[in-house]
């Protein structure tokens, strides 16, 4: 009752306007930067940070917040009316999406889309609302070791779970945790690797770093690879009505989706992106018509769109309840608290209670309004993706530009974001994730920290990390873990040896 | 080609740093000190490091030949970093509006956009809105 209680606050924090305001701004950015290729969620947050100094708090969380959750559904459109993915999280809908936009059905997937997503996300919302604070209350107990355990345990996670190359996420993570030790030592006062540099005394600015790699990366790589857009599939609004055999379809999937998304969604890493692949396979297993998937099953399209909402919903509850934050979104969003000077964690449900609920408050009437206003504007969604690209990204390009220069007045930082984003192009080309890198960024001080603070109180004994109960069980899990992705990495290598050996030495 | 580069690039990063790292203390494990984290890091970098680049270099690979498109792709690539680098330089010493017309102006030309008077007034028009709006609208301290 009394979650209930402090929730039906938040509803009246959140229902000022300019807290709605910020939301319907918020879903809307999130949205539009869903639909157009070239900048994400990541950077789109990243780039409005330096503009939220002058907000108040709870309004620049909740907007912020908005584009996450927005980004999950404007990304959909692409995938089903272009094709094109806006976002990795919607690669899965492009399969059933697009072939039921052929067959002239693009309004009931974009209908079941939209809906799925409401109450998906509507569904990860109350696991938000009931678990963080139990969690929080728990975590109030934690002590170093035990935030340099989960912090430990969920980089480890992370490394399995990118999709790409172990070694690779593994030096990622590392060079991030790498970048974290840059500017002034918190428990030494000495400044390290900063190279007489007075900028770098301050560390590595994380906003900077994520547009850098998440920003001018994707630009770059959208601008050189950019070829004419397809034909877009058009869309009336009297069209968006799914058949009463598409909803009898559809609603399965949509509950399965969202249980999917809740759940991986509190694992480390692209947790959306994650749990819409799994959906799809839960759903493709569960069906009883298999051979559909693939040649536009809505099935196909209402358990991913559901699950990866349902997902960024769960990401905000290791990030409001520890303060630790599991993917790059929630790790900007973790800068927005700290540029406001609050630190997200157990404390922040009872320092700032009309901030933790306004914005959990926030994220229920978010979800409605992405559905009431965005069914209807999908006709002009499609029409700003005939936005040529060659004229829309140099302008994105100098709009990150700009808001990286606002974040410090620094030229410096310009330079910096520049050899990011030109690294990121070319990490992106040979296949290292940027994700890991950020994250290790992130996380990388709570690792230092907790790992000397720890060695201090524990007199240099390792055994006193494992010898305590919570960050015993996670450090063992962990070694578990690390001692898992070793055996798979050889296991893959052999199995890869032995096929090229069977075609002959060929590989391409 | 750019799988060697890159793991070669992270290689050297790492032990560069793990060089630096080694001239801060590092104390103990019952006091670690400010070259503690850092040294642990840089070593399990060079360990990453080096098994990827020896990887990228014993890896087969079919040959790289002269794509066009590849080869077209590459010199955009080259033509947009110069023009970042050179808004660099523009801003700091042309101001924020006359920095964003020429290299806005430049960009669309890299990116191919017909025409000289379409690209010249959108780049004018997109300078002057911008300014106003980051500098006006949300208050950016813009030169």
């Amino acid at each position: 009752m009394d979650v209930l209680a402090m929730l039906v606050n938040g509803f009246y924090v959140s229902m000022s306007a300019a807290n709605l305001l910020a939301c319907t701004i918020g879903v809307l950015i999130g949205t539009l930067v869903g639909v157009l290729p070239g900048i994400g969620p990541v950077g789109t947050m990243a780039l409005l940070l330096p503009f939220s100094f002058t907000m108040d708090v709870t309004t620049a969380l909740i907007m912020f917040a908005g584009i996450y959750y927005g980004s999950m559904y404007g990304c959909s459109t692409t995938s089903i009316l272009l094709n094109v993915p806006g976002e990795a999280s919607s690669v899965v809908t492009c399969i059933d999406g697009y072939a039921m936009a052929k067959k002239g059905r693009a309004g009931a997937a974009l209908a079941i889309a939209a809906i799925g997503s409401l109450i998906a996300g509507t569904m990860g919302l109350v696991g938000l609302t009931f678990f963080a604070p139990i969690l929080s209350r728990f975590a109030v107990t934690f002590g170093p070791p035990e935030y340099f355990a989960i912090a430990v345990f969920g980089l480890l996670i992370l490394m399995r779970l990118t999709g790409t190359s172990m070694l690779k996420s593994g030096l990622m993570v590392t060079i991030g945790v790498m970048l974290g030790t840059v500017g002034l030592d918190s428990l030494t006062g000495i400044n390290r690797f900063v190279f007489g540099i007075d900028e770098l005394q301050r560390g590595m600015e994380f906003s900077i770093v994520v547009m850098g790699l998440f920003g001018v990366a994707e630009i770059l790589h959208t601008l050189v690879q950019s070829e004419a857009n397809s034909k877009i599939q058009s869309v009336r609004f009297r069209e968006l009505y799914p058949s009463r055999e598409e909803w009898r379809r559809s609603l399965g999937p949509i509950f399965r989706g969202g249980v999917i998304g809740f759940l991986v969604g509190l694992l480390p890493g692209p947790a959306a992106t994650i749990s819409t692949f799994a959906s799809y396979a839960v759903e493709k297993k569960q069906s009883k018509r298999p051979e559909e998937f693939g040649q536009g099953a809505i099935e196909g399209v209402a358990g991913p769109e559901s699950a990866n909402n349902a997902a960024a919903s769960a990401t905000m509850i290791p990030l409001l309840s520890l303060g630790l934050p599991f993917s790059p979104s929630a790790a900007i969003l973790l800068s927005g608290f700290m540029i406001h000077g609050i630190m997200p964690g157990p404390t922040l449900m009872t320092q700032n209670p009309d901030l933790f609920w306004g914005l959990i408050a926030s994220m229920y009437i978010g979800n409605v309004i992405l559905l009431i206003v965005n069914l209807p504007l999908v006709g002009m969604f499609a029409y700003l993706l005939k936005t040529p690209i060659k004229i829309l990204m140099p302008i994105v390009l100098i709009i990150t530009l700009t808001g990286a220069y606002s974040i410090n007045n620094s030229l410096f930082d310009l330079g910096l974001l520049t050899a990011f984003g030109i690294l990121g192009f070319f990490m992106k080309q040979t296949g290292y994730e940027a994700a890991p890198l950020a994250l290790g960024l992130m996380l990388g001080p709570i690792v230092e920290n907790g790992l000397s603070q720890s060695l201090i109180i524990g007199d240099g004994n390792i055994w006193y990390f494992l010898s305590r109960p919570i960050s015993g069980t996670i450090l063992w899990l962990g070694m578990a873990l690390l001692l898992f992705n070793i055996g798979i990495w050889f296991i893959e290598r052999r199995q890869s040896k032995k096929y090229k050996a069977r075609m002959g030495g060929y590989s391409d | 080609m750019t799988e060697k580069l890159i793991a070669s690039f992270f290689l050297v990063l790492s032990v560069i740093y793990t060089y630096d790292a080694c001239s801060l203390s590092f104390g103990s494990f019952v006091a670690p000190k400010a070259g503690f984290m850092p040294i642990i890091a840089g070593s399990i970098a060079i360990l990453l490091a080096l098994i990827l680049t020896i990887i990228a270099l014993f890896q087969k690979g079919c040959k790289e030949t002269g794509n066009a498109k590849a080869d077209s792709n590459g010199r955009k690539l080259i033509f947009l970093i110069i023009g970042i680098l050179v808004y660099l330089i523009l801003f700091r010493f042309l101001g924020y509006m006359a920095a964003t017309f020429i290299s806005l102006f430049y960009l669309l030309k890299v990116t191919e956009t017909a025409g000289w008077v379409y690209p010249c007034f959108f780049s004018a028009g997109i300078a002057v809105s911008f300014y106003f709006l980051f500098s006006q609208l949300l208050g950016s301290n813009l030169p």
